[in-house]
């Protein structure tokens, strides 16, 4: 069974793969390796789709079932909680399960072994460090561009599965939350409930598990206290499936409910998320080869001028280069002024934000009753993740806001090359827009008189006018909102540099893609992702800390621990950051320069012949179509709500 | 065997107990100290088993919310007189106590005031309740502190009352946490002797119940009947006890399986093979183990006996690990006041012989 619509994405890809040759017979190597890059990226770009509840609930089983497995191989069941670890499922042609340790060490095990690693049963309290387990395999339930999560059991008496719970959630785009029946709602399921609200998951598939089990009266009464209770705590959840996941694992999907349950999941992410990975292909797509359909557009009104129209319209450009240099230095240095700043206050912050935590720690240790040590001890990991997490928000979100500010700027102030109508140069800067290259001349208009010409500006103007409608799609297809509504505003903000012009320089895809995904990963995001897990100790060992001070002596070195890998390794990477927002930025301008200079200058000196023109207009129309059809299939995506 | 009288354990369970806190403040080492406090516990629980009086004594089913603890019960009591509570409104623990006739009666908690109406057959208790529930569940649910419904049932003689508590842990919407567990938390500190956790096979122990179970009644409980374990394997029993066994912290519980749907099943069909099956019987004998005041002194006897006897033991291989001498151990003005206190009391001498080894 599908989860996902496979032929969709195939389609994109064999597109993909067709604007590439185009590239590629036009020679044009920059463009060809981004949108091989891209290609890549999408084909391992997966929809993170975790399955959540507490212990017990099932979410093995289900996950068995969804894979489409006969045995609990990969992903184990048992009759006492049995998972201790977070498993991620993928598609691939071979079968392999990687265990990824704590200590970064990694080991590829055969999936009979796989038991050894997650379970309680035999990796008690984690004490092999495994941090997360990988496994790929052709399962027939999985779709190629979706991964599956099995997460532990949350509320049960280990501790440190909640711990790992509570770092993983941020990471998911949606859930499947699983409760019985029998058990109704409880304050657990709330509080992890509300941790996926506080994540920015925007998509919840609510089930009631083992319905098989209990009477049609008991579901009906579950079904009413657990919408009461999800209204109360906000949680929007559209539907309440009612599913056996044990009668899908023993092969009845549609008496179970699955089949139906996983129905709705694939037309979901159909519809929406795996939207969103495609829509993010596309414009990256799109913004490769925009600064080719420029230099074509340019070359092609070219062909008709003569060499001295052409000599003045490069003076003119040099010229106008010449003029935003000093301004694009100058909004670079505000940026990277702004972007230090922020870092420096924030880095400032993280001091605070320690001696806070540690003070809080404390005290709540040492009013911790005697009698109520060695629960605490246990609660330590959640305790410790959750109070830094707590902490250290409001300065991450002041950050994000700064940063955000300096991007938005960046983006106002920096100059832009537009390509207009009939392949016209024009750079926008502060100074208002100058028009380089009038694409048909006068003179040369009449000049020219043929049909060919005419033929080929016409392909030109179609191409501009296309690259305007591309861009102007990109602005609401690139935002990489994949993991939090919240956030599109930063991402959309950022992306969407300015929809008011015709043609604007699009942000460069990777900016968007490598910095902001760091940010879009939660609201602590840019400083906790990856490093919430480092709360938790390697191997906690309980029983050494049964005594208060030896409690708070751990979990201060634990904090103390984190905050200096966040010194020593977030700042340092944030720092980076900023000035690859900048060298990208820098280089999608010189690149559209150079190759709009490059295609004036070719024009020029080498006098196309008409038969060059032909195959110029060829590759244009060939460019044009496909990108014409992309965005029929864009306009699909378009119209589709974001989330928010 | 020699007689002491309920009076006299009393006063040697507190000095013992005296003797135990007192030293475990005194030392300085954290392993010692720990261990004296794990014994207080015990003996703070062995004190409030004894303050009970004699001719009442109440054992608390507790449990999550639909564990099926009144399913339990019907088939443990071999009549239906448990209501099913649907959902988690009911807030009143229900007291289960012996009687001719059967009788239902209400206690408020902030009036003298104590309706009673007699009953012709259990389906008019049911119904009584039932219409307790649903009338004054929301606005005086919280008022009512208990319901006791009498009954003439064999096994509730010798003044034991068997107490029905609502399920804790569901959340309720519209109320604050905790806010619906405030009056079972109460009930269990005030009136149950003992409590009897019940918990679902396949639903294993989680934190929350952990934390309540810490918090109220870890001291009184030795006793956890894990239901629904009709299809668990004696092996899988045994990993469960090994999995869950930690709960107690040092304590050790004993775990009855047992199986509430089958047990009633097998009441309703007075099929002794399959209620012996479904563990009910078994547990029926435990809870009149319990009922019977001589046995329960003799159990509270035997219990401090052998917490003696562990004391002794643990200190004795601490000792030599450290190589301390062994008068150490206890305060000696703690030491001075214990061996001072009913020096010719049979239970005395014999606690004296684990403890003062150390003299």
């Amino acid at each position: 069974m599908d989860i996902t619509h496979n032929s969709d994405r195939n389609q994109q890809v064999e597109w993909s793969r067709d604007v590439l040759d185009v590239l590629q017979s036009c020679g044009n190597r920059t463009a060809v390796t981004e949108i091989k890059q891209a290609i890549d990226g999408f084909l391992q770009d997966r929809f993170i789709l975790a399955v959540l509840g507490k212990a017990k609930r099932g979410k093995s089983t289900l996950l068995n079932a969804l894979l489409g497995r006969k045995d609990d191989t990969v992903a184990p069941i048992d009759k006492l909680p049995a998972s201790s670890a977070i498993s991620r499922f993928r598609w691939a042609e071979t079968e392999r399960a990687m265990v990824f340790f704590r200590d970064g060490r990694q080991e590829t095990i055969a999936f009979h072994r796989i038991r050894e690693y997650v379970t309680e049963e035999h990796n008690k309290e984690n004490f092999k460090g495994v941090d997360v387990l990988e496994i790929e395999g052709p399962f027939p339930g999985l779709d190629h561009d979706l991964e599956l999560v099995d997460t532990p059991g949350a509320a049960s008496l280990h501790e440190h599965h909640d711990a790992l719970l509570h770092a993983f959630i941020p990471q998911a785009d949606a859930v499947i939350f699983l409760v019985t029946a029998r058990m109704p709602l409880d304050q657990d399921e709330l509080d992890l409930l509300r941790k996926v609200k506080a994540a920015d998951i925007g998509k919840v598939f609510f089930a009631i598990n083992r319905v098989d089990q209990s009477s049609e009266t008991d579901i009906e009464d579950a079904v009413i206290h657990n919408t009461r209770l999800l209204a109360q705590i906000g949680v929007n959840v559209e539907r309440i499936y009612r599913i056996s996941a044990k009668q899908a694992f023993q092969g009845d999907l549609a008496g179970s409910g699955v089949a139906a349950f996983m129905q709705e999941i694939a037309e979901f992410l159909a519809a929406q998320k795996g939207r969103v990975l495609s829509d993010r292909f596309e414009s990256r797509i799109r913004l490769a080869v925009q600064p080719v359909c420029q230099a074509l557009a340019v070359e092609l009104a070219s062909s008709c001028k003569t060499a001295e129209e052409l000599d003045s319209e490069l003076r003119a450009l040099h010229e106008r280069k010449r003029m935003i240099e000093s301004e694009r230095t100058l909004a670079e240095r505000e940026f990277t002024l702004a972007w230090s700043k922020a870092v420096d206050v924030y880095e400032e912050g993280l001091k605070e934000v320690k001696s806070l935590v540690l003070a809080v720690l404390t005290s709540k240790i040492e009013k911790t009753s005697v009698f109520e040590v060695s629960s605490l001890a246990k609660q330590l990991p959640t305790v410790l993740t959750q109070t830094i997490d707590d902490h250290l928000h409001p300065l991450a979100v002041r950050f994000e806001e700064s940063v955000r500010e300096a991007c938005n700027r960046l983006h106002a102030t920096y100059p832009t090359l537009n390509v207009g109508d009939v392949g016209a140069v024009a750079i926008r800067s502060r100074e208002g827009n100058a028009v380089i290259a009038g694409s048909l001349g006068g003179a040369a208009t009449a000049a020219a008189g043929l049909g060919l010409v005419s033929a080929g500006s016409a392909a030109a103007a179609s191409i501009a006018a296309t690259n305007a409608a591309a861009v102007a799609a990109t602005t609401t297809l690139a935002a990489p909102s994949l993991l939090s509504g919240v956030l599109n505003s930063l991402g959309l903000s950022f992306l969407a540099p300015l929809t008011t012009g015709t043609v604007t320089v699009a942000t460069p895809a990777t900016v968007a893609a490598t910095p902001l995904w760091v940010a879009l990963a939660g609201p602590v995001g840019w400083t906790l992702v990856g490093i919430g897990v480092l709360a938790v100790p390697f191997s906690w060992r309980v029983s050494k800390l049964k005594l208060k001070d030896k409690i708070t002596e751990a979990s201060q070195e634990q904090v103390v621990k984190v905050f200096n890998q966040i010194l020593t390794e977030r700042i340092p990477a944030i720092r980076k950051m900023g000035k690859t927002i900048v060298e990208e930025i820098r280089l999608n301008l010189d690149r559209q320069l150079e190759q709009v200079e490059a295609a004036m200058v070719t024009a020029r000196d080498h006098r196309p012949s008409d038969k060059e023109v032909i195959r110029l207009s060829e590759f244009a129309n060939r460019l044009h179509k496909l990108i014409e059809d992309g965005r029929q299939g864009q306009g699909r995506i378009s119209s589709i709500p974001t989330v928010t | 065997m020699e007689i002491s009288s309920p009076g006299e354990v009393v006063k040697i369970v507190d000095q013992f107990l005296m003797l135990v806190y007192e030293s475990a403040e005194y030392h300085s080492l954290g392993e010692v100290r720990s261990v004296l406090q794990e014994a207080s516990r015990i003996l703070i629980a062995a004190r409030r088993r004894l303050k009970i009086v004699a001719d009442r004594y109440v054992v608390g089913v507790v449990g999550l919310t639909n564990v099926g603890k009144s399913t339990l019960l019907n088939a443990l009591m071999g009549a239906e007189l448990a209501p099913r509570r649907n959902g988690p409104c009911t807030a009143a623990p229900i007291e289960l106590v012996y009687g001719e006739k059967l009788r239902v009666t209400v206690y408020y908690r902030n009036s003298l005031t104590r309706p009673s109406w007699s009953c012709e057959n259990i389906e008019a208790v049911h119904q009584r309740l039932a219409l307790m529930s649903d009338e004054e569940g929301e606005v005086a649910g919280r008022e009512v502190r208990k319901v006791s419904v009498e009954a003439s049932l064999p096994l509730l003689g010798n003044g034991l009352v068997i107490a029905d508590t609502p399920g804790f842990g569901a959340a309720q919407a519209g109320e604050a946490d905790g806010a619906h567990e405030a009056a079972l938390k109460g009930y269990l500190k005030d009136e149950v002797s003992q409590v009897f956790w019940v918990v679902l096979a396949d639903q294993g122990i989680g934190k929350r119940e952990k934390s309540f179970c810490d918090t109220f009644f870890a001291e009184i409980c030795d006793d956890v009947v894990v239901t629904g374990s009709e299809d668990w394997e004696s092996r899988d029993r045994e990993r469960f006890r090994r999995r869950y066994a930690d709960v107690f912290s040092g304590r050790r519980p004993q775990f009855h399986f047992v199986s509430g749907l089958k047990g009633a099943e097998a009441r309703r069909a007075q099929d002794a093979e399959s209620l012996e099956k479904a563990g009910i019987p078994m547990l029926e004998a435990r809870i009149r183990e319990l009922v019977n005041p001589a046995g329960r002194l003799a159990a509270v006897k035997e219990g401090i006996i052998r917490l003696a006897e562990d004391l002794h033991y643990w200190l004795k291989q601490f000792r030599d690990n450290q190589q301390r001498p062994l008068s150490t151990w206890w305060r000696p003005d703690s030491w001075s006041r214990w061996r001072a206190c009913q020096p010719k009391n049979p239970l005395k001498q014999q606690l004296m012989a684990h403890l003062g080894t150390f003299q």
